[in-house]
């Protein structure tokens, strides 16, 4: 399944570069009809076809102002399209942490390292909120008012402390474990 | 026989409260230690202090010298195993150390995988530890914490949130490793399984230091302590 995913992936992100290159019509047009086949092994549920909204109305945007400047539109909103597609299926198929993890020890290890303890703080800076927030929301069932407001500030406050701590404690399991700095 | 451990007057403060008093003991080698005490007892700050991580007034000497963070010779486990664990592969956090020891990745690999399988987790190997059950990822710091082979290991609180197989296992697994060990717990039954020793603290003080067995039938001081 992995090879799968980072062959998949590999393939997605070279074809996001090579569709920014090419000017031929129809094989940009082949490459998006095969960006739009890919896509459902990427995304899930509505996120598959919802997400193209935003970049469709900017392509749109891009061909009436092309269409405005020169008076016949060229490739570049189809390009657009062609290359988001394949670059967002590309990096949602690509499964990163693991290639991080297989840095381990490789000239690209201290900022694959880097990443990977930036996204486990900001993995425990919002599972510290998520819970902060569901405990205040049991509290607190007001959304608004002077008590709510009161609530959410030292919901803020604890969120800061927790994960402070957290922060405190995983830096020492770090360092205990030969990480220095 | 030198003490691996000696500990002799410690006292520690956070932010001018006193968290700690006076506290005086000594380790040997081989030893398998337990440090007692209810919550804010000050058995967390006692490790924190004895791995070099806060420092006291008095005077530790780990292996004849003060402790110093990163001493290959001493290993920790701490209470929640997501502060130890964050890669995104089991196998890479069990290397990691051993990686930054200066061991090749693909020897530190093949140490890593030894070791999961003689904690019956070589199923996980290639799973992030956040996808394991609570008892296999406690399980799982303890032999990160192993696998760099250190002569004394320390662990705080290891069986807080586990249920009574996980804590079986942990014991099993703990009993298996010929090796220095302090381990802080209120959990009376789980020492009583892993420790010949106990210290017991009470408000930052040293109250007892004496064998598992005498001082867990002792309840007017587990009563004082706050255990029972």
């Amino acid at each position: 399944m992995i090879v799968l995913r980072y062959a998949a992936g590999s393939f997605s992100l070279a074809a996001a570069l090579a569709a920014g290159l090419v000017r031929d019509g129809v094989l940009l047009a082949t490459s998006g009809v095969a960006a739009l086949a890919i896509r459902p092994f990427a995304f899930h549920g509505r996120a598959t076809w919802l997400s193209l909204l935003p970049i469709g109305a900017f392509a749109a945007g891009l061909a009436l102002l092309d269409l405005a400047s020169n008076g016949v539109p060229s490739s570049l909103a189809v390009r657009t399209v062609v290359v988001f597609l394949w670059l967002t299926a590309g990096s949602r198929l690509m499964p990163w942490t693991d290639l991080l993890g297989r840095a381990c020890g490789s000239m690209f290890w201290t900022p694959a390292l880097f990443v990977l303890v930036t996204r486990h703080f900001v993995q425990v800076l919002s599972g510290e909120t998520v819970r902060v927030f569901r405990a205040r929301s049991l509290q607190v069932p007001r959304r608004f008012g002077p008590g709510a407001f009161r609530a959410l500030a030292w919901a803020l406050v604890a969120v800061v402390l927790r994960s402070w701590g957290r922060a405190e404690r995983f830096y020492a399991a770090q360092r205990l474990r030969g990480l220095a700095g | 026989m030198t003490p691996v451990l000696e500990v002799a007057g410690l006292s520690f403060a956070f932010d001018g409260a006193p968290v700690l008093h006076d506290v005086t003991f000594s380790v040997q080698e081989g030893e398998r230690v337990g440090i007692v005490g209810g919550n804010g007892a000050g058995k967390t700050t006692l490790l924190w202090c004895l791995l070099g991580l806060w420092k006291g007034a008095g005077r530790i000497r780990l292996f004849g010298r003060r402790p110093e963070v990163g001493d290959n010779r001493v290993a920790a486990v701490f209470q929640n195993p997501e502060d130890q664990l964050f890669m995104p592969r089991l196998v890479d956090d069990l290397a990691l150390p051993l990686v930054n020891q200066g061991i090749a990745p693909v020897e530190a690999r093949a140490r890593a995988d030894a070791t999961l399988r003689s904690f019956g987790l070589e199923f996980a190997a290639n799973r992030p530890a956040a996808r394991l059950s609570l008892g296999e990822r406690k399980r799982a710091a303890l032999a990160a914490a192993l696998v760099t082979r250190p002569q004394i290991i320390v662990l705080d609180e290891p069986t807080a949130e586990l249920d009574g197989r996980s804590v079986r296992r942990l014991i099993e697994a703990l009993n298996d490793v010929a090796l220095t060990q302090i381990v802080a717990s209120h959990d009376l039954q789980f020492l009583g399984a892993v420790t010949a020793r106990l210290l017991v603290l009470i408000g930052g003080h040293l109250a007892a230091d004496g064998p598992t067995r005498a001082l867990l039938a002792d309840r007017e001081m587990l009563e004082r302590a706050g255990l029972i």
